[in-house]
């Protein structure tokens, strides 16, 4: 929030902002609270003019459950509210009972439409109940989703007090006529029914067998067996052969440590089963985590009589597995000891287990290499169920982002360039194009243009008007040194995306980055053209054109600013300062600079400090010096206090003080 | 989503490792590293780090109030008050009833006054109290806070502001009493009572599903699936078999079945959801039951990521076939139906957040740009039923297409201004509400809408979550009740002059901020079409991190009350960010 942008436009304030929030987005996949362990509220209404009592844990509703929805229901037909309310956290889904024991009364509808013009189910329906000797009726309408993400019961409940005598019932029907029903005692569950005076009791239902009582909650696991979408290539590991045993098969590559309980057990009976592995054609290649030297884990598994060799994984491997493991799941906790992934013999990601995995699994595992995308997304779920449509294919983007993120760019670049000659990636060409971006662009923050611009011409084969892919290879060609061909991308760019606006940014950052104002100027220039009604490209125009020393041309486009887009209060500011303090004197205008500034004033209800100090601008440069002096009287009040801004208005105020008008040197 | 990035404290780089029984935590993995614009990033987003001196002197202030009320609670002798340390009554101040009704008490303070050494104060160890502490304002030798003492049947609200001395570390100068509420439950038991596991115990859906929480899943299941941190997921209610019993439809993440149970004649549950067809794995945020087709039972509408479902209740029994399904342009979330334009049909406004599925996916927040008045978002949809399970998208012949792209979390028909058809109350999360007022039909058009939330006053610029109309005052018209966040790092933020010269930001953005973090709102209706905001003097804006709120009369006195879901994310790191 501190962070945001007041406008869309400050290229760098909008980044920096942006990334606050990938950093945010990347804190809640890091498992860390967020406004966590909050209760649910109960606000009670003390009747008129009584502000309402926080009753949350005295009514046995303060869970810290990370709530979102209620769907309020009389479930037991006992004539109270419970409700049903479903959790982030575990138990998902709560149902609490209403255990009211009251003296008031209530009433309960069910309504029916006619079908036409009334729908059968007259959401929308309002229902009156007149109580006798209250002016006022009590009002519910029928509603079908309200709250958040919720629908809560058909069934209209009313508490009507105590003693309640109910004189008659109007229902507004939808579209339709409304209609009185009389005759209606409290206490009763009904049904009524459009255009018919009967009304229904609703039957009896017998004693529900609820019962108050604990959740037993299973304990926590961090046993999982993940089996991934098809298509995620294992990264290059530095890792020699380990255990050869069959070449043509599956290999699983487990990450133990000698100091683990869990690993050393696994690790028995793996040894136990290595004609099992032998057979099933899995090579064991095993990685020891420990810092370490090798000696007592060979000694280990020297003491269980083990078969198979270990070798010390490196971090640089750990990395990469972890980087991998996160890329699947959304809440990245660190790989634990043990964990194994089981990769085919073309480098595909089967399947991970963390924590001890038995090898029949494993087995059973290994024909995931042949399934299809389809077969192997049902074994992605425990449970059984129904998709929409078709899988989306897998991209090696997240992994190469994880490693990008963890500082490690290169390793990255590496893995992107290996999993894009894997002959299990499924890929559309949009997907195959954003993944040649990414290396692309990976390979240009990098400082290896040359390389970038191969893959980048490569994804622009595949998407030939590609906004993103040109860019890049505009920028690339001018990091290769080749500015001729830089702007020429970039012409052709603008030409087929005039309105978007990052272009132009691109290609003024590169000319200015060129020494080369001239051209950026005409970039300027040719974003206006382009988008003659944009306020803002001309605004930034206009900043431009002061800079250059080109006041008249600035002033000129500040008024268009002002007839296409009144409400664009920045370039009402700005040209009424400039119209007062411009030292040439052709440009300024008095009179126009000072009633600018007055409108935006009151539009900012003198709560804006840059207005204020423009209004006290105007104000001295008409020699209304006392004016100007209280005006930045009024600005102190509401100003950021000692900011840079502070100096500029106590340099003003000196002047008006001294009665000087005001010039400002910044527009030279 | 609801995102003060102020308040936030970043315990990072701490691979959390908790109840692990059958792994150990990898000792390959050392500290995380981030790419330098992410630290930075997660620089800024640390409040202390941010530079905000408020921020730590909060947390200096809040530890040592903690110490003094369990000492007060006990009258134990403390070390955390000034030698001439005066303060009000604060655990017994003279109270009078303002309410009771079965068996529940309120009572309120009548005086207060700061006159008592810390020895005048009446301790109160019975019952045993939970205690919490919510900083609200902390200046340069003050705080203002929210004190809450929580036992089952007892609870106390109260604000205390306080002086400091200016050492180190400070101590209590005086405490003045701003409010103080108590209520009471008389007998042995609480209104509402947890009967879950006697409902649901049988299905082997809850043992295996429901009893996992979202982050269970999310560690196991690929977030390809559509999985994400903020595990938004509603639920539906309506009678799917015609036996007079309502059933629930309960909807899940990514991976995990929607799930059908209908209620049993004794009041448990039974899982129908592979039976009925309706157990989609697809991401799912919200479903309606409807009588769609007229016919006489309820189908059913589903949102999810990116798509809408309507599915024919086939036979009247709660098999269910899918009629009609469509693409949206947003992950969507809460529906809401009426039949909008009177022909008999019902018709369903679907709310968009997210615009693009990258966006979505790439984790549970969206970049709303500016945070405080964004409208990056994805579109909202009105889906006009047609019959014959047709259904068009009519949102810009009708006019929702303006203030359309706000991130929207929720919306709800209502006609507020009873002239007999509907108009549309929508929450957004980051910044301006709307309300859409019916402008009815003419020559048999479609009716057409216009937004005149700005003109109402009922923009509520803050963070949406939810929408509710009731009649709370019983003045027979309808009020209108919004779920935001309330962020106590936020309002002691934006309340400091440090705010405007950190930020460059002056008086008018930080009115506009500051609103952001205020909690929930209460509009009341005046009886002429427009309405008051009146959250304040009725004590209903401090709902914390508010998603479904609604009215509800809990005790049938006849005067809605109101509920609140809250929280966001909670995970087993114990320093709450």
């Amino acid at each position: 929030m501190s962070q945001s942008p007041l406008d869309s436009q400050g290229t760098n304030g909008l980044i920096s902002y942006r990334q606050g929030w990938q950093a945010l987005n990347r804190l809640l996949h890091e498992n860390k609270s967020f406004s966590g362990r909050e209760t649910n509220n109960a606000f009670l209404n003390c009747g008129k003019d009584t502000p309402f009592a926080d009753v949350s844990t005295a009514i046995g509703w303060d869970f810290a459950d990370d709530a979102r929805a209620i769907g309020l229901i009389d479930y037991d037909h006992d004539g109270d509210l419970d409700l049903f309310v479903t959790n982030r956290t575990a138990p998902r889904v709560r149902l609490l009972q209403n255990n009211l024991k009251s003296k008031s009364d209530f009433l309960s509808l069910h309504l029916t439409g006619n079908g036409k013009p009334t729908p059968r189910d007259p959401i929308g329906a309002r229902v009156e109940v007149h109580l006798k000797d209250q002016p006022i009726p009590h009002l519910r309408t029928l509603h079908a989703g309200q709250s958040f993400l919720a629908q809560s019961s058909r069934w209209l409940h009313f508490g009507l007090g105590k003693k309640a005598v109910i004189e008659k019932v109007i229902v507004r029907w939808p579209g339709a006529k409304s209609q009185t029903f009389t005759g209606i005692k409290a206490n009763q569950h009904l049904y009524l029914t459009q255009g018919s005076t009967a009304v229904t009791p609703r039957q009896g239902r017998q004693e529900t067998a609820l019962k108050p009582g604990p959740h037993p909650l299973p304990e926590k696991t961090s046993i999982a067996r993940i089996i991934p979408p098809a298509g995620h290539a294992i990264p290059t590991l530095p890792i020699s052969e380990v255990q050869p045993v069959n070449h043509s098969g599956t290999t699983l590559i487990a990450l133990w440590s000698r100091t683990c309980p869990h690993c050393q057990e696994k690790l028995r009976t793996w040894s136990g089963e290595a004609e099992k592995f032998k057979t099933s054609g899995i090579k064991l290649a095993l990685l020891c985590t420990d810092q370490e030297p090798l000696d007592e884990a060979d000694a280990f598994l020297k003491s269980i009589k083990s078969h198979f060799l270990t070798q010390k994984a490196a971090p640089e491997a750990v990395e990469l597995l972890d980087a991998l493991h996160a890329s699947i799941i959304d809440l990245w906790i660190p790989i634990p000891v043990p964990t194994s992934f089981l990769v085919s013999n073309e480098g595909q990601l089967l399947a991970i287990y963390r924590g001890p995995a038995s090898l029949d699994q494993i087995i059973t595992d290994t024909k995931l290499a042949s399934a299809t995308a389809e077969e192997r997304r049902l074994a992605g779920t425990p449970f059984s169920g129904r998709w929409t449509g078709k899988p989306t294919p897998s991209s090696p983007q997240r992994t190469a982002q994880q490693l990008v993120q963890r500082g490690l760019p290169d390793l990255a670049i590496n893995y992107l360039r290996s999993a894009l000659t894997k002959p299990f990636l499924q890929s559309d060409k949009f997907t195959q194009s954003d993944n040649l971006l990414l290396l692309g662009q990976l390979l240009g923050q990098q400082e290896r243009p040359a390389e970038a611009l191969t893959h980048l011409e490569a994804a622009h084969q595949l998407l030939p008007n590609d906004i993103r892919i040109l860019r890049l290879i505009a920028t690339a060609y001018a990091d290769t040194g080749n500015l001729a061909e830089s702007y020429a991308t970039f012409d052709s760019t603008m030409k087929l995306h005039p309105q978007n606006l990052d272009i132009y940014d691109d290609a003024i950052g590169i000319a200015l980055k060129a020494k080369d104002p001239t051209q950026a100027l005409n970039y300027r220039k040719k974003s206006v053209t382009n988008n003659p009604r944009n306020p803002i490209l001309r605004y930034r125009l206009v900043l431009f054109q002061l800079k250059k020393g080109q006041p008249a041309d600035a002033v000129a486009n500040c008024k268009t600013i002002l007839g296409t887009s009144p409400k664009f209060l920045e370039a009402a500011n700005l040209l009424s300062r400039i119209l007062s303090t411009h030292p040439n004197e052709k440009i300024r205008s008095p009179e126009e600079s000072f009633a600018l500034a007055s409108r935006l004033c009151q539009l900012s209800k003198n709560r804006n400090a840059s207005h204020l100090l423009t209004l006290a601008y105007a104000q001295a440069n008409l020699a209304k010096f006392e004016d100007a002096t209280k005006t930045l009287g009024l600005l102190t009040k509401v100003a950021p206090p000692d900011s840079t801004f502070t100096k500029e208005v106590n340099a003003a105020l000196e002047k008006t003080k001294a009665n000087q008008v005001i010039r400002n040197s910044y527009w030279q | 989503m609801k995102i003060a990035v102020i308040g936030i404290i970043a315990v990072l780089a701490a691979p959390v490792w908790g109840q692990v029984t059958e792994t150990s935590q990898n000792p390959g993995l050392g500290r995380r590293q981030y790419e330098e614009s992410l630290a930075d990033a997660y620089e800024r987003i640390d409040p202390t780090k941010d530079g905000w001196e408020s921020e730590a002197r909060s947390s200096e202030y809040q530890g040592i109030l903690e110490i003094f009320l369990n000492d007060l609670l006990h009258q134990q002798e403390t070390r955390t008050i000034a030698p001439d340390f005066k303060s009000a009554q604060l655990l017994k101040p003279e109270t009078a009833v303002v309410f009771q009704n079965s068996g529940l008490t309120v009572r309120r303070i009548s005086v207060s006054a700061i006159d008592a050494p810390y020895s005048k104060l009446t301790p109160r160890s019975k019952p045993k109290f939970k205690t919490k502490i919510k900083m609200t304002s902390v200046g340069k030798a003050t705080s203002n806070s929210l004190v809450t003492l929580k036992s089952p049947l007892l609870q106390i609200n109260a604000h205390w502001n306080c002086t400091w001395t200016d050492t180190s570390p400070p101590i209590l100068k005086s405490i003045a009493l701003k409010y103080f509420e108590e209520v009471e439950q008389s007998g042995t038991s609480q209104l509402l009572s947890d009967v879950t596991a006697s409902a649901f115990e049988k299905n082997p859906s809850y043992h295996s599903q429901l009893l996992r929480s979202a982050d269970h899943w999310r560690s196991r299941i690929p977030r390809d699936f559509g999985l994400d941190s903020a595990a938004n997921h509603g639920l539906a209610l309506g009678d799917v078999n015609g036996d007079d019993l309502e059933d629930l439809y309960l909807c899940q993440q990514g991976g995990l079945p929607n799930l059908l149970f209908l209620q049993n004649p004794d009041g448990t549950l039974t899982d129908f959801s592979a039976e009925s067809q309706t157990n989609w794995l697809d991401y799912c945020a919200a479903a309606l039951f409807l009588d769609l087709d007229n016919d006489g039972d309820q189908d059913l509408v589903i949102s999810q990521d990116f798509k809408i479902l309507f599915m024919d209740n086939v036979d009247g029994k709660g098999h269910f076939e899918l009629a009609f399904g469509r693409s949206t342009k947003a992950q969507s979330f809460s529906l809401t139906s009426a039949d909008f334009d009177q022909d008999g049909f019902l018709d369903v406004y679907i709310c968009g957040y997210n615009p693009s599925k990258s966006t979505a996916r790439a984790g549970a927040l969206a970049e709303p740009v500016p945070f405080h008045d964004a409208n990056n978002g994805g579109q909202n949809i009105l889906w006009r039923n047609i019959g014959d399970w047709t259904f068009e998208d009519v949102t810009t012949q009708t006019g929702l297409d303006q203030d359309n792209t706000r991130f929207s979390f929720a919306a709800s028909w209502e006609d507020y201004d009873q002239d007999g058809d509907l108009d549309l109350y929508l929450a957004n999360d980051f910044g301006r509400n709307c309300l859409y007022q019916n402008q009815g039909t003419t020559d048999g058009k479609l009716p057409f809408f216009v937004n005149i939330a700005g003109p109402l006053g009922v923009e509520d610029s803050a963070a949406g979550m939810s929408t509710n109309w009731g009649d709370f005052n019983r003045d027979g018209w309808m009020d209108l009740y919004v779920s935001n966040m309330f962020s106590s790092a936020g309002s002691r933020i934006t309340s400091q002059q440090r705010f405007l010269k950190e930020l460059d930001r002056d008086e008018e953005t930080r009115g506009t901020f500051r609103r952001m973090a205020r909690g929930n709102t209460l509009f009341a209706a005046n009886g002429k079409g427009g309405f008051s905001d009146v959250s304040t003097q009725t004590n209903t804006t401090m709902a914390r991190w508010c998603w479904g709120s609604t009215f509800a009369d809990l005790n049938n006195d006849g005067w809605l009350d109101i509920l609140g879901a809250n929280g966001f994310i909670t995970a087993e790191d114990t320093s709450d960010l």
